[in-house]
């Protein structure tokens, strides 16, 4: 345990547009050890999408753009690399399952094959024990009659069906690390539920790191290990799940925790405390703080100058002007999950 | 829960005001910082950057500007006979020569080309704006009135245009007024069929959901919601409509049945140069080269448009 | 103010028809009322028929039997101009903040829609007025009037829709799942919004989500929709603490918590399966084949909604 599969520091992406560039990430650093789930959790636009696929190297450059930062996957810097190269990690050592399968089934080709293929792609041996290991992953994600499923395409599944088919065929080639982005926002429940199961279980057979990208607060109680919390394309705050939700120190993830109201908590017609505002545009981020304009605490400073990070003995840091000594003392407000944290109704 | 930050670096020179709070940002937070961009200046900066539509564009504006002032260039009228001046090869006087009459044929070029686009265009624009009102319809209602039209629709397809352009040309006699309306009483079919296909798709989204649960009419939803979704479609096929109305009037002119002398048009002027053509081939060339241009020019200009308003390459 | 509830559903009815031979039956025999002033949920997955309900309540498709009554009027009887006249006083809120919001229109206009609409105003100053108005109740600025929808975030976008249905100062709403499309923090400023001007105006809800703790945060009474059936309908507090119906169990347990000691500590009882085609159903309860306890007599037999306790209804032959 405990070995560090990927390491990312200071990285910024921009995208060059017609009206100038958008900064999506704006310097970001994590890691992630082998068989751990570290949630990145933002809003839509925060830049958890682009950060990772910057590192699966799937953004299209131009209009995407490295402007700094690195990536380091076991020992190895990936920025710089070329696409060829980057072929060897793709599929290979990082795998990537999206919110809508469909996108990324070829609706033309047999399950089975597509899975075999990928395999084949990147490891020397026959097509029949490909064919052998196909059966095997589709055996694994959990499809009923795996033999049969092999040669059915891929339009005659239901979405909870293909997300494992996408697991299968991700998981094929036993990558290190496995990034889900959004991988059960189209799913209903009860389907949302499997496949989280099913991603647990994998990651306690296999190993595998996994990255996932979600907005649900549920969702990321139920898998993460650790949580990145994003905001305007930088990480506000980063700790243990348990430091994160029961410990908050960033006023951005305040107000998601407060503004969701827990299952376990009963209507007591009182207000959800909501954030205020939009999400900054990253055509012309904030000088100061990106969350500042929607933050019930905001100083002078915040407007002006980015925060510095606060660390704590454990590790877990956030930035934010309020943790400075100077500033003045804000108690967080008052969750629910704190107060209840670990009981049952 | 108490903590011990330590921070990785700190700025020590700060004013104590400066952790004061700030209640003024929140103001900032629902500000639109992009410009207001519409939907057609939008197009029309993508447009700019297509180099080849550009081209078409320009030649466009020339031809149009050639149309209405070209004539007063030239030496003579265009219906200013000199048979002592006949078949003159262009030259410094006549800049495209003189045909067999004697007539300039620079004056004549430009004043043919002001029947043909002014034929192109209304010859364009009237069944288009038919054949979106029946597309709409037919597209919104659907059931057993767009099953009505759409055979109707059919069958008239099936029927070569020429034949029943020919048959209404010799009902109506020659002229401008019968060559557009038998040329619009074919071509409003193919836009028909393409704005009903997209009505259909966009009858289903919830902005028309909406505008039935607030009571709108259903010719307002057609007229206000509707064919305005649709005009980046309408335009383009205007522009490509165009020319081929051009291409039609001169073919319609080539073969007799267009434009009568002395008036002219682009065919008209290839139908006579046709007959002089081997021992004057300028009298041929010269319009027909301008019909090749015009044509070239709108086709240019349409694709560049279609490419422009693919919502899919909007960034 | 009478005592007759707002919205009553009488066994409503609403098949499509995809194919020759084939019968979707979106909404079989769905009954409720909503009381004025208050806010029915209405939760199920995806294709349960829950947002053909709310389409079919107001209109927007044509039942194919049972009734609507609005205020005691047959919604589906009425004529052209008695329709017209209704949709002044019920509204709707849509899904997809994107594709809700005609992108040729300036967001004044799509407001101003339902007010010109129903001429609602005389003046062009008074529109103009009532457009501001509007928008500075959603929490938006006058600024944000003549600009288009694609300028706006999801959030934004949203709160022009809710000014849109107000506009026409409706009694009624449908919310279909007014706010599955957007962020967290966002979700939760458009709830706060609907709860306070059902406060202010006395609005009546129907919020229609596949949410449940959104739902549970808004609504009164909450009823859970299964293939095209309500399986389960009851006061909302009791529906969450003490479900009868094996669906909602399982739809309930599948809800991640947002509370990490929870999800560790918790035992897992997963629903297996998934929701079967709503296509030429068979007879017999529909959730048979996913059912824990399912017997010979519910694959033959439809079970009836019955009142399992004062107020608590539930269509299953097992509890």
């Amino acid at each position: 345990m405990n070995e560090r599969l990927l390491t990312v520091e200071d990285l910024r992406v921009s995208f060059d547009t017609y009206a100038g560039e958008v900064q999506a990430v704006r310097g970001v650093s994590f890691h992630l050890d082998r068989g751990e789930t570290l949630a990145i959790v933002g809003e839509s636009g925060s830049g958890k999408s682009v950060t990772v696929q910057t590192v699966m190297a799937l953004n299209p450059m131009p209009p995407a753009r490295i402007k700094s930062g690195s990536i380091v996957y076991k020992g190895r810097e990936l920025v710089g690399l070329s696409d060829r190269e980057m072929d060897a990690y793709r599929g290979k050592e990082f795998a990537m399952i999206f919110q809508d399968p469909m996108t990324s089934l070829n609706p033309t080709m047999k399950v089975g094959r597509q899975i075999a293929e990928g395999i084949l792609m990147h490891e020397d041996i026959s097509r029949q024990e490909a064919q052998e290991r196909a059966l095997n992953m589709l055996r694994m994600v959990g499809l009923p009659n795996p033999e049969l499923n092999m040669v059915r395409f891929p339009h005659t599944y239901s979405g909870g069906m293909r997300q494992r088919i996408m697991i299968a065929i991700a998981l094929a080639c036993n990558p290190s690390i496995l990034i889900a982005d959004e991988p059960t926002t189209a799913l209903d429940v009860t389907i949302q539920a499997q496949i989280l199961e099913l991603m647990n279980g994998l990651k306690a057979e296999l190993g595998t790191g996994i990255i996932l990208i979600t907005h649900d607060l549920g969702v990321v109680a139920r898998m993460a290990d650790r949580i990145a919390v994003m905001y305007g394309g930088q990480i506000v705050e980063c700790g243990s799940a348990d430091e994160i939700f029961y410990d908050p120190l960033h006023p951005y993830t305040w107000g998601l925790l407060g503004s969701m109201p827990s299952t376990g908590v009963r209507r007591e017609g009182k207000k959800l405390i909501a954030i205020p505002g939009t999400p900054p545009d990253l055509f012309a981020p904030p000088p100061g703080c990106a969350f500042a304009a929607r933050c019930p605490h905001c100083m002078k400073i915040c407007t002006q100058t980015p925060p510095e990070q606060s660390v704590t003995e454990s590790g877990h840091y956030a930035s934010c002007w309020l943790l400075d000594k100077r500033a003045p003392q804000v108690e967080p407000p008052e969750f629910d999950i704190r107060k209840e944290g670990g009981r049952d109704e | 829960m108490k903590h011990i930050f330590y921070q990785r670096q700190i700025i020590e020179d700060l004013p104590p005001e400066a952790f004061m709070p700030d209640p003024e940002a929140h103001r900032r937070a629902e500000v639109i910082s992009r410009p207001n961009i519409n939907f057609w200046s939008d197009v029309w900066r993508r447009f700019r950057k297509n180099r080849v539509a550009m081209t078409g564009l320009v030649i466009i504006a020339l031809l149009v500007l050639l149309c209405v002032f070209g004539p007063l260039l030239a030496p003579t009228s265009y219906e200013f006979t000199n048979m002592k001046a006949a078949n003159l090869a262009p030259s410094g006087a006549n800049w495209f020569g003189t045909d067999k009459l004697g007539r300039d044929l620079w004056a004549r070029v430009w004043v043919g080309g002001r029947i043909s686009l002014v034929v192109g265009v209304i010859g364009a624009v009237l069944p288009t704006i038919f054949g979106v009102i029946v597309g709409g319809v037919s597209g919104y209602f659907g059931g057993k009135l767009d099953m009505i039209i759409m055979r109707v629709i059919d069958i008239i397809m099936c029927i070569p245009s020429l034949i029943y352009i020919i048959l209404i040309m010799l009902y109506l006699g020659t002229g401008i007024l019968p060559i557009v309306l038998a040329i619009s009483m074919t071509g409003w079919m193919g836009t028909a069929r393409s704005i009903r296909a997209l009505v259909m798709q966009l009858k289903v989204r919830e902005f028309v959901l909406a505008a039935r649960a607030l009571g709108s009419s259903p010719m307002k939803i057609i007229l206000r919601h509707l064919i305005p979704n649709c005009s980046g479609i309408i335009v383009v096929s205007l522009s490509l409509h165009i020319p081929s109305v051009i291409f039609q009037e001169a073919y319609l002119s080539f073969i007799g049945l267009g434009i009568q002398s002395p008036m002219t048009s682009w065919g008209q002027l290839a139908q006579i140069g046709g007959e002089v053509y081997r021992n004057y081939p300028y009298q041929l060339l010269i319009p027909s080269a301008v019909i090749c241009l015009v044509m070239l020019a709108f086709n240019l200009f349409g694709d560049g448009l279609r490419d422009s308003l693919d919502p899919r390459l909007r960034d | 103010m009478s005592d007759l509830p707002l919205i009553q559903v009488r066994e409503l009815k609403k098949y499509f028809y995809p194919k020759k031979g084939q019968v979707l039956k979106a909404v079989d025999n769905v009954s409720f009322d909503i009381p004025r002033g208050t806010t029915l949920g209405l939760v199920g997955e995806s294709g349960c028929g829950k947002t053909t309900v709310g389409r079919t309540i107001l209109r927007l498709y044509e039942r194919d039997s049972g009734s609507v009554l609005f205020d005691g009027i047959d919604v589906h009887g009425v004529s052209r101009r008695e329709y017209k006249a209704l949709t002044r006083r019920m509204q709707m809120i849509f899904q997809d903040p994107y594709a809700s919001l005609d992108p040729r229109f300036t967001v004044g206009d799509i407001v101003a829609e339902g007010i010109d609409n129903h001429g609602l105003c005389a003046t062009r100053a008074e529109r103009t007025e009532k457009i501001y108005r509007l928008l500075e109740m959603v929490g938006l600025n006058r600024e944000h009037a003549s600009r288009f929808p694609h300028e706006f975030s999801g959030g934004q976008r949203q709160r022009v829709g809710i000014a849109r249905a107000l506009a026409v100062d409706p009694e009624f709403i449908v919310c279909d799942e007014a706010i599955s499309a957007l962020d967290v923090s966002i979700q939760a400023q458009v709830i706060n919004l609907l709860m306070e001007l059902q406060g202010e105006l006395g609005l009546t809800y129907l919020f229609i989500a596949h949410d449940l703790s959104m739902v549970r945060h808004i609504s009164d009474r909450t009823a859970v929709m299964y293939l095209g059936q309500v399986v389960e309908h009851a006061e909302t507090d009791e529906l969450f603490t003490n479900p009868l119906h094996p669906y909602t169990k399982g739809l309930l347990a599948a809800v991640p918590r947002a509370d990490p000691r929870w999800e560790r500590s918790r035992e897992r009882r997963l629903m297996t399966g998934e929701v079967p085609s709503p296509i030429n159903p068979q007879p017999g309860c529909r959730f048979c084949a996913r059912c824990p306890l399912a017997t010979d007599e519910c694959r033959h037999e439809d079970p009836e909604l019955r009142e399992a306790a004062p107020g608590h209804f539930v269509a299953c032959r097992h509890v």
